[in-house]
């Protein structure tokens, strides 16, 4: 099983510290720096996983979430949303939107490489 | 006095002397009697006039039968060397002359007034009668005790009889106080002929009298003189009905006149040949001084005398009006308030005084029987100037034979009254329009009543626009909800129901403005309660627009912030815990130390950033100005570009004249200017720096081939955390500050910023700061 993974962010710096965490698993990362270019690639490749940052040009991460969850062909990967807002706002808006998960930055690198690990865990057990 | 009528009496006084000068009984000398009367004639019945016609053609057609007279006599007792037998024929015609111009005089009183001073009638009387008596007694009775015809004792005893009977209107005239020359003249003239009729009467009846003595004097003055007052346009006011006071001289006259004479003349009558004439004259007399007498005696004179006086010293005006509302009388409290003198004031109209008093029977038909008390008018005063009067009437009478007095009544308290509910106006204006929230106050039935000058900025109506109207007809309502509020639903419309009595508290609602505008407000509202009775309600509307921008950019402030400094720190701590876990390869490592120093340094400008915002709030920007050397702070500013300088380029930069400002605020622009520009586009394209040289400023451009701002872009850019929502601007991040701090110090040392741009083909951001005089100078 491919264990593919998109990282939509549009702080270069973020995907960087994402990408250095997760290749060290061999992960598949793929990048995208905006909300349409991170819809475009999710429909594309079809990853098991996406952090998908809120404040992206574009579409935010809640509309790209959104689109994602509508289409039956996307609707089962897992998002897990990052964001730098701290408001009770944001959080609903995201489980409105349908998001499996909410990641505030700033946050623990190996954290984050532990729950993608069990994620995909999960979802190879469901397989 | 007409200067035609001065050379006339100039004239034929000079022929006074003259007729003296001639041989006595000459024939030249007995012309000049037709001569004189006649001209006397002529004028008085040449004269033109438009009224007053009828009293001077009767005493011009008693001066022509005159002037008849003294053709057939003076003539004919110069032709016989000694006068005619008396009486003559023209004896006869001189009676007739004298009745028909003592008729003429009496008219000539009447046609000038439209009520007769009784008083002034009776005193004239009284005083000819008194000098009748005189005259008989000590001068005619002694005469003509001897005289043997009675029909000559008849004729010389008309002629002076018709003097006096001239007496009395010259008399009244005199006593009515009007000052003019035609009733001195006529006096004059009367008095002469008086003077000459009684000499010539006893002279005749004695034989003494010869022609060209200086009796005949009299005579030719009395022409003289009634031609003379002929020519001038006498001054014959509207008086009153009322007497005029006695008092004075005029008393101690009227009581010589009346009871020395007499008495003397009684005592004189008592031994010697009774006349039935002069105690009869006497008791009526006696009779008339008594009316008067007794006027005096129960009040009516002292009244009209203490009126007089108190109305002189009343310091409200005091009107005494005629029955056609001609002004009679104006006291001098009335001088004051009014601006007129009495002089002038007298034959005004009143409505010129008082513009809605238009006369008194106006006052309604009940006014002569019910005592009106006060009228509230507006006077008028010379200068035009209206004011509020109130007018008492005292008496009147509907058919306006009577007299009005109208006192206007002291303003001093009502102006003080004024003044204190001017001043009271004044500071509810002042109180109202100080007020920063919008006022409306409504009647019962809505309508507004009042708004202040808040409220007319926030709906964007004048007061004069909406007074009268109801709310619901002017500007909609909506509710927090987006819902328009419908009329019942109104606060207003809440407030002035019966059961509403207490204040209704604060809720937010949005208004329209008359631009189309949405405007939030705060509304508070209250009923008015005058003695427990609503008479209508108040509303309070405080504009939320300022509040809500505050609002909005405290969420942008923490958004911001929030994601300016989680970013970078999330960079900073993930990196080094990835470090510290020991598990990253070499390359890996340096490429997170890399991260971590750029996310250090961008978490190091934030704080710069708002450091600097936070002065600019308080206004703490301490620019210290002197002269900068522009040429040097650029090159230093691109150089410590490093590598990036490569793709700057400078444009007439060097040698430039100084410049005045703060050299560290002018890096710190130039960086924030250069720094946005490498930003936003991409290499190898050039960024420009670009100074330009005027009279007094030098302006610095810095031209980038980036992405370029739309038109909206270019207007908000300068706000504070105003970011572009463009996925180029987003991936190069910020705070939206920097242009915001860089237009404020650039306005912080005397400049200005602004900004040019083509979306997709870049920008030009420029600063002009201003010259240091002595390059000012030198440019010159």
């Amino acid at each position: 099983m491919t264990k593919t993974l998109l990282i939509a962010e549009d702080e270069a710096g973020i995907r960087s510290l994402v990408r250095m965490t997760l290749t060290r698993a061999d992960y598949e990362i793929l990048e995208a720096e905006d909300g349409p270019a991170a819809l475009a690639l999710a429909r594309e490749h079809r990853p098991r996983m996406i952090l998908l940052d809120v404040g992206m040009p574009g579409m935010n991460g809640f509309e790209v979430c959104k689109a994602l969850k509508a289409d039956p062909a996307t609707k089962d990967i897992v998002i897990v949303m990052l964001t730098a807002m701290a408001q009770e706002s944001d959080q609903k808006r995201g489980v409105e939107s349908g998001a499996d998960g909410y990641l505030m930055k700033p946050f623990s690198p190996l954290a984050l490489l532990k729950k993608v690990d069990e994620t995909f865990e999960g979802l190879s057990a469901d397989e | 006095m007409t200067r035609l009528a001065k050379l006339y009496l100039g004239a034929a006084l000079v022929l006074v002397p003259l007729y003296f000068l001639l041989p006595r009984g000459s024939f030249v000398q007995g012309i000049f009697h037709p001569a004189l009367s006649g001209v006397a004639a002529a004028i008085i019945l040449i004269r033109k006039r438009t009224n007053k016609q009828v009293p001077w053609l009767v005493i011009g057609a008693g001066f022509s039968v005159y002037a008849l007279a003294n053709l057939i006599w003076f003539p004919l007792t110069v032709a016989r060397r000694v006068p005619l037998p008396f009486p003559s024929i023209a004896d006869w015609l001189f009676l007739v002359a004298y009745t028909t111009i003592g008729a003429g005089l009496f008219l000539y009183v009447r046609s000038g007034l439209v009520e007769v001073d009784r008083g002034a009638l009776v005193d004239a009387g009284v005083l000819s009668g008194g000098a009748a008596i005189l005259a008989w007694v000590f001068v005619i009775q002694p005469s003509v005790s001897g005289a043997d015809s009675a029909v000559a004792i008849f004729v010389a005893l008309a002629y002076p009889t018709l003097d006096l009977f001239m007496m009395v209107p010259i008399i009244f005239l005199l006593l009515s106080g009007i000052k003019d020359w035609t009733h001195r003249l006529l006096a004059i003239g009367v008095a002469s002929a008086l003077a000459a009729d009684f000499s010539y009467s006893i002279g005749v009846l004695n034989g003494t009298y010869h022609f060209g003595s200086f009796i005949d004097a009299g005579w030719l003055i009395f022409f003289i003189s009634f031609g003379a007052a002929s020519m001038l346009t006498p001054v014959i006011a509207r008086r009153s009905g009322e007497s005029s006071p006695l008092r004075g001289g005029r008393f101690v006259l009227l009581a010589a006149a009346a009871l020395l004479g007499t008495t003397y003349s009684l005592y004189v009558n008592l031994h010697a040949r009774l006349s039935v004439v002069v105690p009869l004259l006497t008791i009526a007399l006696i009779c008339l001084v008594l009316i008067r007498l007794r006027r005096l005696v129960t009040g009516g004179e002292i009244s009209v005398h203490l009126m007089h006086s108190i109305a002189e010293t009343f310091p409200d005006a005091i009107l005494s009006l005629s029955g056609d509302g001609h002004i009679t009388y104006l006291n001098p409290g009335g001088e004051q308030i009014f601006g007129y003198g009495q002089n002038e004031a007298t034959g005004m109209h009143v409505s010129e005084l008082l513009s809605d008093f238009k006369s008194p029977t106006d006052l309604g038909p009940d006014v002569s029987v019910e005592r009106r008390d006060f009228f509230e008018l507006t006077g008028t005063d010379s200068f035009g100037r209206n004011f509020p009067v109130e007018v008492h009437i005292s008496d009147a009478s509907s058919d306006g034979s009577v007299i009005i007095t109208a006192g206007i009544r002291g303003l001093s308290a009502r102006k003080a009254a004024e003044v204190a509910l001017s001043k009271s106006a004044a500071l509810e204006s002042a109180i109202l329009g100080s007020l920063s929230d919008g006022l409306l106050i409504t009647d019962l039935d809505k309508r507004i009543v009042l708004v202040n000058a808040a409220f007319e900025k926030l709906t964007g109506w004048k007061e004069e626009e909406l007074l009268g109207r109801r709310p619901q007809d002017v500007y909609p309502v909506w509710d927090d909800s987006g819902r328009e509020v419908l009329e019942e639903e109104r606060v207003l419309s809440q407030l002035v129901k019966p059961e509403s009595e207490t204040p209704m508290s604060q809720h937010n609602i949005t208004i329209g403005h008359r631009d189309g505008a949405h405007i939030a407000v705060a509304i508070n509202g209250m009923p008015i309660l005058v003695s427990g009775k609503m008479v209508g309600a108040v509303a309070t509307l405080r504009d939320l627009t300022s509040e809500r921008e505050i609002d909005q950019l405290k969420s942008s402030l923490v958004s911001t912030v929030s994601h300016e400094l989680r970013t970078p720190l999330t960079m900073i701590t993930g990196l080094a815990e990835l470090l510290l876990s020991g598990t990253m390869t070499p390359e890996s490592s340096e490429e997170g130390l890399r991260l971590i120093y750029s996310g250090s340094l961008r978490l190091g400008r934030l704080i710069e950033d708002l450091l600097s915002v936070s002065r600019i709030e308080s206004g703490s920007v301490n620019a210290r100005i002197g002269e900068v050397e522009l040429s040097a702070l650029i090159s230093e500013t691109v150089s410590a570009f490093g590598d990036a300088s490569e793709r700057i380029i400078l444009d007439g930069c060097s040698k430039l004249p100084t410049a005045m400002g703060d050299a560290d605020l002018v890096v710190q622009i130039l960086t924030n200017l250069l720094s946005n520009a490498l930003k936003y586009s991409d290499p190898p394209s050039h960024i420009q720096i670009r100074a330009t040289v005027t009279d007094d400023e030098i302006e610095t451009s810095i031209t980038d081939h980036g992405i370029g701002l739309t038109p909206e872009d270019q207007d908000r850019l300068f706000q504070k955390f105003s970011r572009i929502d463009r996925p180029e601007v987003h991936a190069a991040g910020g705070t939206g500050l920097g242009l915001y701090i860089t237009k404020n110090l650039v306005e912080s040392q005397g400049g200005r910023m602004s900004v040019s741009s083509q979306l997709g083909e870049g920008s030009t951001f420029s600063f002009v700061l201003p010259l240091a005089r002595e390059s000012q100078e030198a440019l010159r």
